[in-house]
C-alpha cells in the first residue's frame, strides 16, 4: 500500500516530517526495539506487512491479535487508560509509522483522525473481545473442531506447530492434547507425524457448528 | 431529580438536545429486558439512570456477563455495527431509564463527526476495560482471581458479596470453584467466614496469591 493511500492519510500530511517511516523485519519485536526511548510509549500505523500481538505475564501467554496493512499497531491501550502492557512482532517484513506520544495526541484533537483511530479500534477489539468470549463459552472440542474445519484442505491440514496453536487457541499443551485425542478416539480425526486427517467431517462439522455460527 | 435534568448533564445532550422531544423514553424495573439476543433489532439506547447487564446465552445455556453498563452510556446490539455480533441480552440490573435511539435518528447523528467520536470512543473504551477482564481470567488461575476479587470487594477488612451466584457470574468460576477457593483460603487462616460474608484475617497472604493479577489490573503503566 501506498502511504497516500492509508486511511489517515490527509489527517497526518501537515505532521509528516515528525512522523517517521520505520522498516521492521520479520521476526523482530517491535517494542523491544522502539519503546527504548526513555520509555515513551510509541504507537504506529501499519503501511505495508503483518504484525502479531501477544500478551504476556509470566510463564502464561495469550494471542491477542493480528494486525495487517491500514491499522494501528503498538502502545493503543494507554489511550483507553487500560494498559494491556502487550509485545507485538512483525510476521512479516513490516513498514511502520511511528507516532510519538506528543504528536499522536496532538492529532487526536483532529476530528478527522479521531474519527479514523476509534472507529478503527472500535472494530478491532470488538472482534478481540468477540474471539475471548467464545473461547469462554464453548468448550475446547468445539473450539478445536472448528479452528481444524476452517483450515483443513481436501480432507487433511498439515500438523501446525502445536506451542503456536496453544498460544493461538488459548489452550494449555495438556489441553491442546487431550482435545486431539479425544477427537481421535471418537473417530473423527487421524493423526501422523505430518497430517491430520478427517476421517468423519459430518461430525467435525457437528462438533464446531456453533462456534462458526457464533464467529460468522 | 426529573428526566430533563438528568439527560442534560450527560455527554450525549449537546448531540441530542434538538431531537429530544421526538426521542422516547423507555423505563425499565430491575429484571426487566431491554433488548434480546434472539430479536433482531437495530435500536440503540442510551441510559441516563441506572445499570443495565449485558449477558449472552450459549446453545447449551452456559451464561457469561459481556459487560455492565452503568448510566451514560450507550446499550444495545453495539456489537452488530462493529461487524462483531455478540448475540447478547441486555437486562435491567437496576430500575432504570433510558433514551430510544432509533436506527433513523442515530443515522442522523452519525452524519456528526463529534458525535462519531463520542460513539466509538465511548463504545470501544467499555469494551478495552472488559477485553481486559475476560483477558485476566485467562491469564490467572482461578485462586489469583478470588484472590484478587476478595481484595477488591473488601473494605474494613471484610469482604461482603451479594451471593456465591452472583461471583460466579462475575467471575466465571462454578459454585463448587467458588467453594473450594474459600474453603481452601479458610484453611490457610487468611478470611474467616461470617454471618454475611468474610473478615480478611491476613490481607499480605491474599496480596501475595494475587500479586501478579494486581499488577496487572492496575491501571498505571509505572505500576505494572
Amino acid at each position: 500500500m501506498k502511504l497516500e493511500q492509508i486511511a489517515i492519510y490527509d489527517s497526518i500530511e501537515g505532521y509528516m516530517e515528525q512522523i517517521p517511516v520505520i522498516k521492521v523485519k520479520k521476526g523482530e519485536f517491535i517494542p523491544t526495539r522502539y519503546s527504548s526511548r526513555e520509555g515513551i510509549p510509541n504507537k504506529y500505523y501499519i503501511i505495508n506487512g503483518q504484525i502479531r500481538v501477544w500478551n504476556n505475564v509470566g510463564c502464561r501467554k495469550i494471542w491477542v491479535d493480528e494486525i495487517g496493512e491500514d491499522w494501528f499497531a503498538g502502545d493503543l491501550s494507554d489511550v483507553y487508560e487500560q494498559f494491556l502492557n502487550c509485545e507485538s512482532w512483525a510476521v512479516e517484513d513490516t513498514l511502520l509509522l511511528e507516532f510519538n506520544d506528543e504528536v499522536f495526541q496532538e492529532l487526536l484533537n483532529d476530528v478527522r483522525f479521531a474519527k479514523a483511530f476509534y472507529h478503527k479500534m472500535s472494530q478491532r477489539v470488538y472482534q478481540m473481545y468477540k474471539r475471548m468470549l467464545m473461547n469462554s463459552m464453548y468448550s475446547q472440542k468445539e473450539i478445536l473442531s472448528s479452528y481444524i474445519i476452517s483450515k483443513v484442505k481436501k480432507d487433511r491440514m498439515v500438523c501446525p506447530n502445536m506451542n503456536a496453536l496453544c498460544e493461538f487457541l488459548g489452550f494449555s499443551r495438556r489441553s491442546l492434547y487431550n482435545t486431539l485425542n479425544d477427537l481421535i478416539k471418537d473417530g473423527i480425526l487421524e493423526k501422523d507425524d505430518n497430517y491430520i486427517y478427517i476421517k468423519d467431517r459430518e461430525a467435525l462439522e457437528d462438533q464446531g457448528k456453533h462456534v462458526q455460527e457464533y464467529m460468522l | 431529580m426529573d428526566n430533563y435534568s438528568i439527560i442534560k448533564n450527560t455527554m450525549i445532550y449537546e448531540h441530542i438536545k434538538d431531537y429530544l422531544p421526538v426521542i422516547p423514553i423507555l423505563e425499565l424495573k430491575k429484571g426487566e429486558y431491554l433488548f434480546r439476543a434472539d430479536r433482531a433489532s437495530d435500536t440503540l439506547f442510551y441510559i441516563f439512570e441506572g445499570v443495565i447487564k449485558v449477558e449472552n446465552i450459549s446453545y447449551n445455556g452456559k451464561k457469561l456477563i459481556v459487560d455492565i453498563i452503568d448510566a451514560d452510556n450507550f446499550a444495545g446490539p453495539i456489537s452488530s455495527i462493529h461487524n462483531a455480533d455478540f448475540q447478547c441480552s441486555g437486562v435491567a440490573e437496576t430500575k432504570s431509564k433510558v433514551l430510544v435511539l432509533k436506527k433513523s435518528l442515530m443515522d442522523e447523528l452519525m452524519q456528526n463527526d463529534e458525535f462519531l467520536v463520542l460513539f466509538y470512543q465511548k463504545t470501544s473504551k467499555r469494551v478495552y476495560m472488559m477485553y481486559k477482564n475476560i483477558l485476566a481470567r485467562s491469564l490467572f488461575g482461578e485462586n489469583e482471581i478470588m484472590a484478587h476479587y476478595i481484595l477488591r470487594h473488601s473494605s474494613g477488612g471484610v469482604f461482603k458479596y451479594k451471593s456465591i451466584y452472583n461471583i460466579c457470574e462475575n467471575l466465571g468460576i462454578s459454585r463448587r470453584g467458588i467453594y473450594n477457593i474459600l474453603y481452601r483460603f479458610e484453611e490457610a487462616g487468611c478470611i474467616e467466614k461470617l454471618d454475611s460474608g468474610y473478615r480478611i484475617l491476613d490481607r499480605g497472604y491474599l496480596e501475595r496469591v494475587a500479586e501478579q493479577m494486581i499488577k496487572f489490573m492496575k491501571n498505571s503503566e509505572d505500576e505494572l
